[in-house]
């Protein structure tokens, strides 16, 4: 029997399901509970416990505003489009390319985008796709996240954008993905983001120039709030054609 | 059709095909819990309509993306509510203190009748449960569990909070969660 098998992780599961290990302390018990199945109960069993507990929480009514601000945002007089699988990647940038383009319709926007990716995909194209109204760029995964997705989404012009990410790891409380944008050899910050349980997120990049100006973006992961240059490793990246 | 007889999956594959009508019934479902989640971990109630309105926004935008390997829709919502609210909760800690969680006082509450759904009667029988458990823990096991699991507070963020020695935070979490465990336990088998 290995040490491993042998220090079993019972005290710290509590804390594991609660999700405030630290990182070092995380990878231990994962190591753990890869082995035994002595743990692997106990982490069910309370897992459901931690499910259960918002049930516990006094519960209160929200405002009747709330819903009809909920119900006036979701109707619509345009079909949702319903794809028959999970929703790719590019069905999630629907939300985020309507923010950027406010002034064309939703349904024009849906057409454009599914023809868009289709001659992306198609082609394998990075650069800019004349004829359309937006410039998508593929930001290329890394051994940090061998699964993660990204795409750079900037107007024709390139003077502004939003960088979309999925399944990218969920970080601990004390670490956030920044972005960076390179250009002549130095790395600004574009911004900081936390990805949802289901590794999504999207963030409008702020940079002092247009994005277009800058030679590559690329994400790492920094302490929480950030760090003044990239110190973390790199999950995402992919070069900004001018 | 009457959505209120319609299970939780049910309504998520109608919400995926735009039937505002069960998202409307999604909502009056679960907006108190994912309201009071919200709350308890922001201490803002401006706030916490936010992460409603916000929650069931994604829902309808990202129904089909729930799978029943994810736990219940209950669960899910929870979960989505939780983590969007520690989200903003570190964004704007430093405005406002840290707040005591409010746990549901563990009175007896009427089970539905004859009349409520599956549904119904599963979510009355598990917050019956769930808060006849956490009223037994003491009351510094309570507190400590709320503020890591509604605020996401790591166990050395609760001592500093509390002025407590980390170990005796981590015990209080550990104990905490372990007794919740074996009463739940028990409930189930007595």
């Amino acid at each position: 029997m290995t040490s491993v098998e042998e220090n079993h992780v019972l005290d710290e599961l509590p804390a594991f399901v609660l999700g405030i290990l630290t990182d070092e302390e995380t990878n231990q018990v994962v190591e753990h509970l890869a082995i035994c199945d002595t743990c692997q109960v106990e982490l069910t069993r309370l897992q459901q416990v931690a499910d259960d507990l918002p049930l516990a929480l006094l519960q209160t009514t929200p405002p009747s505003r709330v819903k009809l601000k909920l119900m006036q945002a979701v109707h619509s007089p345009e079909p949702k489009i319903v794809p028959t699988n999970q929703p790719s990647l590019w069905q999630r940038l629907v939300g985020p390319v309507r923010t950027l383009a406010p002034m064309v319709g939703a349904a024009l926007i849906v057409l454009l985008a599914v023809v868009n990716l289709l001659l992306w995909r198609q082609l394998s194209l990075t650069n800019h796709q004349p004829g359309t109204p937006m410039q998508v760029i593929a930001l290329a995964n890394t051994q940090f996240s061998p699964k993660a997705e990204g795409t750079l989404i900037m107007n024709q012009t390139g003077d502004y954008g939003t960088v979309v990410v999925d399944m990218l790891a969920a970080l601990d409380s004390g670490h956030q993905y920044q972005v960076w944008l390179l250009k002549d050899g130095q790395r600004v910050s574009g911004g900081l983001f936390s990805v949802n349980p289901e590794g999504y997120a999207s963030l409008e990049i702020k940079a002092s120039n247009p994005l277009s100006q800058y030679d590559s973006v690329g994400i790492t992961i920094e302490p929480f709030g950030g760090s003044p240059g990239p110190t973390g490793s790199k999950v995402l990246g992919g070069t900004i054609p001018h | 059709m009457d959505y209120t007889r319609l299970s939780d999956e049910t309504l998520l594959i109608l919400i995926a095909r735009s039937q505002e009508n069960a998202l409307s019934e999604l909502y009056d479902r679960y907006s108190r819990l994912v309201y009071s989640v919200a709350y308890n971990t922001l201490s803002d109630p401006l706030r916490a309509e936010e992460v409603t309105q916000d929650v069931f926004e994604r829902v309808w935008e990202k129904a089909l993306t729930y799978s029943a390997g994810q736990g219940r829709v209950v669960t899910w919502l929870a979960s989505i509510a939780r983590h969007r609210s520690i989200d903003l909760y570190r964004q704007y800690r430093s405005h406002h203190e840290d707040q005591l969680v409010t746990w549901q006082e563990a009175e007896m509450i009427d089970l539905p009748d004859g009349q409520n759904v599956e549904w119904e009667v599963d979510l009355a029988e598990r917050s019956q449960r769930i808060r006849w458990a956490v009223a037994q823990l003491p009351a510094d096991q309570k507190q400590a569990l709320g503020m890591a699991f509604f605020q996401g507070m790591s166990h050395p963020e609760i001592a500093s909070a509390l002025n407590e020695p980390l170990g005796t935070v981590k015990t209080r979490i550990r104990l905490g969660m372990q007794k919740l465990r074996i009463l739940l336990q028990e409930e189930n088998q007595g």
